[in-house]
């Protein structure tokens, strides 16, 4: 797939992206492709936020249009966890995915992303991460994967799940108030896919209209960290072409842990 | 005021029955959640948030793989509140 950006050289674009198999430098390997994507003079970075790099993504490219930096920035969620799954993990083999998702973010007339609510959460840094650490393996020089595994993807499920509904829950009112708005004026829920059980438990608790439209792109491309929230939109205004241009509450979360959320209004 | 091992229980079935949909009269003391009321691990999670919200008890995460049958979860809980 090819992106061309219109813009100049004040365009930028986020790689939003924490699960790399190549190599920690140069840090963005979307910068291979820059030229295919038609300006290759154009910033770009990447953000290590794990599941919430996108929306992280989504409130820096805000922040870099109004303030003026960027005319338009375009922010990419793509991972490859496959790299970093066990086949064999029964907690973890089953939901993770590779994916890809990106949106283009430009300035408007009238305001169509709202305040972001993120934040982190330090004490259960554990609760997911890739062990061995890169640097297990330049201390044991002798020992290598065979001897200390390949970095896969550990997690705690049950600290996880409850970190994600009860805690993220209560992100997503707080970025519906400082949006300014109520549940019932929401066209759609499109949170991070990381099990749908965690999905329809979060809405439960804000207790969201019947009438919101919520995202369950984890049937159809599982959980693709970064690239969940976009995939899923995408296939969302697919499958609901009528939510267009209606407000849909997007919140990503995960590794670190950290969070990230905020009301967009739907393409 | 510490609450009472038949308030607990009492507590416990509906919450049960709500997060799983499983019957009240089939939730007893010596019932494994897993085995016997077939409980997953993430309704558990919900069990475990919803018990801490009525009884008024902290039940952290490292508790809650210790929590084998509802005896166990009714003999933590009414310990929590004393």
């Amino acid at each position: 797939m090819s992106l061309k950006i219109k813009t100049g050289s004040n365009s930028r674009i986020l790689s939003v992206g924490t699960y790399r198999p190549k190599r920690q430098v140069p840090n963005s390997e979307i910068v291979d492709r820059i030229e295919q994507m038609g300006n290759p003079k154009a910033a770009a970075f990447d953000i290590s936020a794990a599941c919430a790099g996108f929306c992280y993504g989504v409130a820096m490219a805000k922040d870099l249009i109004a303030g003026g930096t960027s005319k338009n920035v375009l922010v990419v969620g793509s991972e490859k966890l496959s790299d970093f799954t066990d086949p064999d993990d029964r907690a973890t083999a089953f939901i993770f995915a590779d994916g890809a998702g990106a949106v283009v973010i430009g300035a408007a007339e009238e305001p169509g992303i709202g305040p972001t609510i993120w934040g982190s959460d330090a004490d259960s840094r554990d609760s997911i991460l890739l062990n061995p650490a890169w640097t297990d393996f330049r201390n044991a020089p002798t020992k290598g994967v065979t001897d200390l595994g390949w970095p896969n993807i550990a997690q705690q499920g049950q600290t996880v799940f409850r970190w994600a509904v009860y805690s993220m829950s209560k992100v997503g009112l707080q970025a519906l108030e400082a949006a300014g708005i109520t549940g019932d004026q929401l066209a759609a829920f499109i949170p991070h896919q990381a099990n749908f059980r965690i999905i329809e438990t979060m809405a439960k608790e804000m207790k969201l209209p019947a009438a919101v439209v919520i995202a369950d792109d984890i049937k159809t491309n599982g959980n693709t960290s970064s690239a969940s929230i976009p995939l899923a939109m995408d296939a969302l205004l697919e499958s609901h072409p009528e939510l267009s241009g209606g407000l849909a509450l997007i919140i990503g979360y995960g590794a670190g842990l950290v969070y990230a959320g905020q009301v967009v209004q739907l393409p | 005021m510490a609450l009472t091992q038949a308030d607990v229980l009492a507590g416990l079935k509906e919450i049960v029955e709500e997060v799983a949909g499983i019957p009240a009269a089939s939730i007893e003391l010596d019932k494994n959640f897993s085995d016997d009321l077939e409980v997953d691990s993430l309704s558990m999670v919900e069990v475990v948030v919803a018990s801490e919200e009525r009884f008024g008890v902290k039940i952290p995460d490292d508790q809650v793989t210790e929590l084998k049958t509802v005896g166990d979860a009714v003999d933590f809980i009414v310990k929590a509140s004393a």
